[in-house]
């Protein structure tokens, strides 16, 4: 257990945190589409 | 390339519960990262609060403790004691992250919208690992991790009563329900863990509702009661509650002497709340169903009808999908459900109720309940779709769950950063002595000075910083002086006199009009100051240790099975 968790790749740490930027920038877009359309200029 | 892209697909099966969360999360917060900001109900009292909360802290001076008598120009600057009778959590986050933001040169006003956000994101998630964790299935987890958050009233806290302490309880709740479900059925140090985190976390947020959590949870464990009343269930509950008791000190100590040595509003029942005043938040059935265009207080209380639907239909297919000892998980959610919804309802006797239960003011505080319970149910509905599209469907559906809450956003909001446009004491004032509140001119016209009321004297206010008061008095004559203090009545403050000879602690009493009065014998230098009762002072130790205790028996136990 303790030896898996040294080995944690470095590069799917990255990725791993890519991913999550990328779905907030995804998020913030599909909101603000989302909200436009509900509510016009937010 | 190949195995890079097989990588990045591997890592993003792996993060999509992280990924659901996050993305909605940012739909339902999106309006607060926008140019508005919602204003009234709580706005005012919150933001004042913090805006001069900010100020006590200071990292570098090691200044880590905000008053408990709060200064500034509330109450008119004659020191107002929020801080004995609030829960502290929600003043000292929004304080901390003003005091950061102001570091950061951010605006400190944001620090409200960027917990409530937080709070989205924690409460999603805390309900997502609980979930996981009780059905051991990540769809249903997922579910109920956006229902809980979509629920309308959880939008309505944040959006409509800007309710900060009532929000940060979405947090605990799961926690608290999570550290008894490993008591029952997993690891029992778990539970240690989750149970006192939850309910720490809960009694610091909101007093009221933490006592309501308890009474359900007392109600579902006489229903099970055989399976609860077990020496070992049962010593291990009481020593749990200890130490929640002990870490919780120092604010329920001096919570309780100002209700047991003191007369404040807020723990008059005349005042805070009337039978009538409690059935008119009360709410009848069709209450839960029929969208409101406007309620007379904005307070939204129907519920995600996306959510409705799946609830009845999981408690309709109850026996296909909970079997074996998750049958406990059911019953015991479906009881709170129908406890907290009854207690909502105006069919709920208030007026044979105990003044403690009728301390919730509005009946539709309930609605935070039912949306947890509700939330569970409705995440084990997706265990009854068999198709191969299950994943689609699934989808679909969380997204109208998303779609329903974001749409009971209200649109009315103004521009920000927006100040409060009074400095709010709480919508009763309710943390004035009764005196005060029953002498309220007297309060309001009241000059800043020392009042001499008996005797003669000279003086002089040499320093003031509320609660901090520094004054030199002169006698005239040798009779002794009696003198009203600018200083609303709290136990705790510490009063001395410096004179030629020595330096001697002054006793003071609470006079008709709610302010300190103390009668001075000689000349000398009068220093009064906030300190905090012997027991709160004490407390403060007790918590301290106890929660080093905790840290140290974990690390302990930790590095010995390592061993």
């Amino acid at each position: 257990m303790k030896k898996n968790k040294m080995n944690i790749n470095k590069k799917e740490i990255i990725i791993t945190i890519i991913v999550l930027v990328l779905c907030i920038v995804v998020g913030f877009f599909a909101g603000k589409a989302l909200y436009e359309t509900m509510y016009g200029a937010i | 390339m190949k195995q890079c892209m097989e990588q990045f697909k591997r890592i993003i099966k792996k993060n999509v519960p992280m990924i659901i969360i996050l993305l909605t999360t940012i739909i339902l917060v999106f309006p607060l990262l926008g140019n508005k900001v919602s204003s009234g109900h709580d706005y005012d009292f919150h933001v004042t609060n913090f805006l001069l909360n900010q100020s006590n802290i200071n990292i570098l001076k090691l200044d880590f403790i905000i008053p408990k008598v709060f200064g500034g120009n509330i109450a008119n600057s004659f020191g107002y004691g929020t801080g004995i009778f609030y829960p502290p959590l929600s003043y000292y986050l929004t304080s901390y992250l003003a005091y950061f933001f102001q570091i950061i040169k951010v605006n400190s006003i944001l620090a409200l919208p960027f917990l409530q956000i937080i709070i989205f994101f924690l409460s999603s998630l805390m309900m997502y690992k609980f979930v996981k964790r009780v059905s051991n299935d990540n769809t249903v987890a997922i579910i109920s991790a956006i229902s809980y958050i979509s629920s309308v009233y959880f939008i309505t806290n944040i959006y409509v009563r800007i309710a900060i302490a009532e929000s940060l309880t979405f947090i605990f709740i799961p926690l608290v329900f999570w550290g008894l479900y490993e008591l029952f059925f997993g690891a029992k140090k778990k539970f240690y863990i989750l149970f006192t985190l939850g309910y720490v976390g809960l009694i610091n947020c909101h007093l009221v509702l933490s006592i309501y959590i308890t009474m359900f949870i007392i109600i579902v464990f006489l229903i099970f009661f055989k399976k609860v009343f077990k020496k070992e269930i049962i010593k291990k509950l009481i020593f749990a509650s200890i130490l929640i008791l002990l870490i919780s000190s120092p604010f329920l100590v001096p919570l309780l002497e100002h209700k047991f040595y003191g007369n404040y509003v807020v723990f008059n029942q005349e005042t805070m709340y009337t039978i009538k005043t409690i059935k008119e938040n009360a709410l009848s059935l069709k209450d839960f169903f029929i969208i409101k265009i406007k309620t007379p207080n904005g307070v939204e209380v129907y519920m995600n009808y996306v959510i409705i639907y799946m609830t009845l239909i999981t408690i309709h297919f109850n026996k296909q999908i909970f079997k074996k000892e998750k049958k406990y998980i059911f019953w015991s959610v479906l009881v709170i459900l129908i406890v907290s919804t009854f207690i909502s309802t105006k069919y709920f006797p208030w007026a044979i109720m105990p003044s403690f239960i009728k301390m919730i003011q509005f009946p539709w505080r309930m609605c935070g309940i039912i949306g947890f319970c509700s939330s569970i149910l409705s995440g084990y509905f997706t265990k009854i779709i068999d198709s191969p599209h299950k994943k689609t469907i699934v989808c679909i559906i969380g997204l109208f769950i998303v779609l329903f809450g974001a749409s009971t956003i209200p649109r009315e909001r103004v521009t920000k950063p927006y100040y409060p446009t009074e400095i709010s004491m709480g919508v009763q004032k309710e943390y004035l002595p009764q005196k005060t509140i029953e002498n309220i001119e007297y309060f309001e016209k009241r000059n800043k000075e020392i009042i001499i009321k008996n005797g003669k004297a000279n003086i002089d206010i040499l320093e003031k910083e509320t609660p901090y008061l520094k004054a030199n008095i002169k006698l005239e004559s040798e009779t002794p002086v009696v003198i009203e203090l600018p200083r609303l009545y709290y136990l705790g403050y510490s009063i001395k006199l410096q004179t030629d000879k020595e330096l001697k602690k002054v006793k003071y009493k609470e006079n008709e009009k709610g302010f300190i009065e103390l009668e001075v014998e000689e000349s000398g230098i009068l220093e009064v100051q906030y300190e905090g009762t012997i027991a709160n002072k004490i407390s403060n130790y007790i918590s301290i240790i106890t929660i080093f205790s905790c840290i140290f028996a974990l690390i302990y136990k930790k590095n010995k099975k390592n061993r």
